[in-house]
């Protein structure tokens, strides 16, 4: 059953002069992985926005579970509904790992007796201790501030996570490691996973591609 | 609540950018906290000013009026003078009866000779009447009972006896025209035959303080009174030896108490033709120098006569808190220009520090912080430094600003107290506090002070409540309006532009 699904979406920047999504209709479902890849100036960053809420579609519509996230709390819908990991991970700098957690938590309203012990869990999934999190982010390396913006997305369990070139900063070894547990959260979590990506090699672990192709003109 | 928590978090996060805004705070506080104590310090001079200072209102003939009726009319001013009734003892205590009255004071003179004392003669004076005249301006003439010229003119005696109700009247001791070189003045609860004269009419008849003179009624020598001089005193200013009369020769005057001059003028009532005519003048205490319009308007109602007119000392006493008031505007624009240079630079420097927070503005926003609640945090951080910073700039300036309120305070009470002194030594007495009860009061009443008040000396509350009300109302106008700034910019920012230029 769809959780998100994409109907005739368009959209173009500069009032309508440069138009980058053309009529897409994509289908998504829980526990499986997708990816959405293209080349650059494809549009694949555009559509993660309007996917995640941060963007208003112009033209057609993003159904989160068949309702028009154009017409509903979009902060809520970010904040509850859909984890989305950034490329640049998108941390606060002067928080610690799990502070970053706690602060999705409680901006989702989640009501969890220990706070702490739930940040905690959801970076043990991905790979980080007691000790890595208690530092500040800024002191983490790119693979594990990567995997911080991943438990920051699961840490509330939404339906759906984004995950926009979620191995673009990362070496070959932290780069499966990441893929691993993005799609352990599909198979074992029931999430709907959706990669933003390029890479050829994450596309071939993928349930589902979607291929985007600059429009031409 | 985790509002609260992550605004708290930042703070303690980043300290140099709230190190910096907390200064420029405590800046503001210890300037306004400064001028807000200035400001009370002086208003609560001037009010106790107020409440000291004795407003004195006198009733006189309003002669501009009656040469503006004489002139616009065909009735001389003569006709009208005479024309005006009288003002008796009954109709200023009428008029004192009034709840912005303190008190009433007023003197009698009459004309009287003597037996046994001769008159200083105008060839030998050194003193003059121009203090007459000042007094009689002073005190105005509140109730002439014969307008027809001074006294009759006929049968005048060489001496003027003035009669005062309390030594409170006696304006040209209070002044220091006068001052006793011998003895001392008598007490307002003297009603015995006691006066104080002249060191000249005292040098020329071998008069010393317990010395009898015998006053007699011009009109008929048969009708005496015997004196007793408790005091002798002399008058400091200069004489042109200008006088018309011996009567008007200040070195001629006799003062004595009220009743004892108005015993002669009583006893004189028995006949007619040896009625001794008299002058009556009197003094109204103000409770409030705000009260002399309402009391005005009282007196009209109560009938008193279109061409008396009211004259006070409200000008001197607006005059004697004038530098207080000054300082307090001082303080007043000192502050204004503080809270306008200070609140500019709070709001600059904030629309920095949310240009340099873009970033967290758009990562909140974009894992679904609502704008409101963003804002919210971002006040939350503000109103703590602000008020942190308030609260230290606040005991800063509570420390600093007391002294000098104090040493304000203490300047002040020191001139008032000064002016007390020489009062009391005009009146030749030692220690400043001497007389009846209520004589100290009266006669330091005249320069807005009084022997027996209890001055204020410490103001240990200056910054009170009100101040650190004013101060917390200061705190949070510069947050809002700083804050009002970081809501705008919130508002405009979209968390995905944020992102995507930070990428």
């Amino acid at each position: 059953m769809s959780i998100l699904t994409i109907e005739h979406l368009s959209y173009s920047y500069d009032n309508g002069k440069t138009p980058v999504l053309r009529d897409i209709n994509f289908d998504f479902e829980k526990g499986k992985t997708y990816a959405i890849v293209g080349k650059s100036g494809s549009g694949k960053t555009t559509l993660l926005s309007l996917i995640s809420g941060l963007e208003r579609s112009k033209s057609g519509r993003v159904l989160y579970d068949k309702k028009d996230i154009s017409k509903i709390d979009r902060e809520k819908y970010r904040s509850k509904s859909i984890g989305v990991i950034f490329q640049s991970f998108n941390l606060l700098p002067h928080l610690t790992a799990m502070e970053n957690v706690i602060l999705s938590m409680d901006v989702a309203g989640m009501k969890v007796k220990d706070k702490k012990k739930h940040a905690l869990s959801m970076l043990e999934k991905v790979g980080l201790g007691a000790q890595k999190a208690n530092r500040r982010v800024l002191k983490l390396s790119g693979g594990e501030q990567q995997r911080v913006a991943i438990a920051r997305a699961l840490s509330y369990n939404p339906d759906i996570v984004v995950a926009d070139e979620p191995t673009g900063n990362l070496d070959g070894g932290n780069e499966a490691e990441v893929m691993k547990i993005l799609k352990g959260l599909a198979s074992k979590d029931n999430k709907c996973v959706i990669i933003v990506t390029h890479s050829p090699s994450v596309s071939q672990i993928v349930d589902k591609i979607y291929n985007l192709e600059p429009i031409a003109g | 609540m985790f509002i609260v928590k992550n605004a708290l978090k930042s703070i303690s996060r980043s300290k140099t950018r709230n190190i910096l805004i907390g200064i420029i705070v405590l800046v503001i506080a210890l300037s306004s906290c400064v001028a807000l104590s200035i400001r009370n310090s002086a208003n609560e001079l001037v009010k106790q000013q107020k409440e000291n200072y004795t407003i004195t209102a006198t009733l006189g003939v309003d002669r501009s009026a009656i040469m503006k009726q004489s002139q616009s009319g065909s009735t001389d001013m003569q006709t009208i003078m005479s024309s005006i009734p009288a003002l008796t003892l009954a109709n200023l205590k009428n008029y004192a009866n009034s709840t912005y009255v303190k008190s009433l004071s007023y003197n009698m003179s009459t004309s009287v000779d003597s037996s046994n004392v001769t008159s200083v003669s105008n060839s030998t004076q050194t003193s003059s009447s121009s203090s007459t005249t000042s007094s009689g301006k002073s005190n105005s003439a509140g109730g002439q009972q014969n307008y027809g010229g001074s006294f009759g003119g006929q049968s005048q005696g060489d001496f003027k006896l003035v009669g005062y109700s309390s030594t409170a009247a006696m304006s040209d001791f209070v002044n220091g025209t006068y001052k006793m070189t011998s003895g001392t003045m008598f007490s307002d609860s003297d009603i015995a035959n006691d006066c104080v004269i002249t060191d000249e009419l005292a040098k020329a008849n071998s008069l010393t303080v317990g010395s009898k003179i015998t006053l007699t009624n011009p009109k008929d020598t048969t009708q005496t009174s015997q004196f007793t001089v408790v005091g002798i005193y002399t008058d400091t200013t200069t004489s042109d030896g200008s006088q018309m009369n011996l009567y008007s020769n200040a070195a001629n005057q006799i003062i004595t108490n009220y009743t004892a001059a108005n015993k002669i003028v009583t006893a004189s009532t028995s006949n007619t033709t040896t009625e001794l005519t008299s002058q009556l003048s009197s003094s109204f205490t103000l409770n409030n120098a705000d009260n002399l319009t309402a009391f005005e308007a009282q007196l009209t109602a109560k009938g008193l006569n279109k061409y008396y007119t009211v004259t006070s000392n409200v000008d001197s006493f607006t005059q004697s808190v004038a530098p207080l008031n000054n300082l307090s505007n001082y303080a007043s624009i000192f502050l204004l220009i503080v809270l306008i240079i200070g609140g500019i630079i709070l709001v600059v420097l904030n629309m920095f520090n949310i240009r340099e927070r873009k970033y967290e503005v758009g990562v909140l926003r974009a894992i679904g912080m609502k704008k409101g609640k963003v804002a919210l945090q971002f006040i939350t951080e503000l109103f703590v430094v602000t008020f942190i910073a308030l609260s230290i700039g606040a005991a800063a300036g509570a420390a600093s600003s007391v002294p000098v309120a104090n040493y304000m305070l203490k300047s002040e009470i020191s001139s008032l107290q000064s002016q007390q002194s020489q009062v009391q030594q005009n009146f030749g007495r030692q220690g400043g506090q001497g007389g009846g009860a209520g004589q100290s009061k009266g006669i330091g009443g005249f320069f807005g002070t009084s022997a027996n008040v209890s001055y204020v000396n410490q103001i240990n509350a200056v910054i009170n409540g009100r101040v650190l009300l004013q101060i917390a109302g200061i705190g949070i106008l510069l947050t809002i309006l700083s804050s009002g700034i970081s809501m705008i910019f919130i508002s405009r920012y979209e968390p995905l532009k944020i992102l995507s230029s930070r990428t």
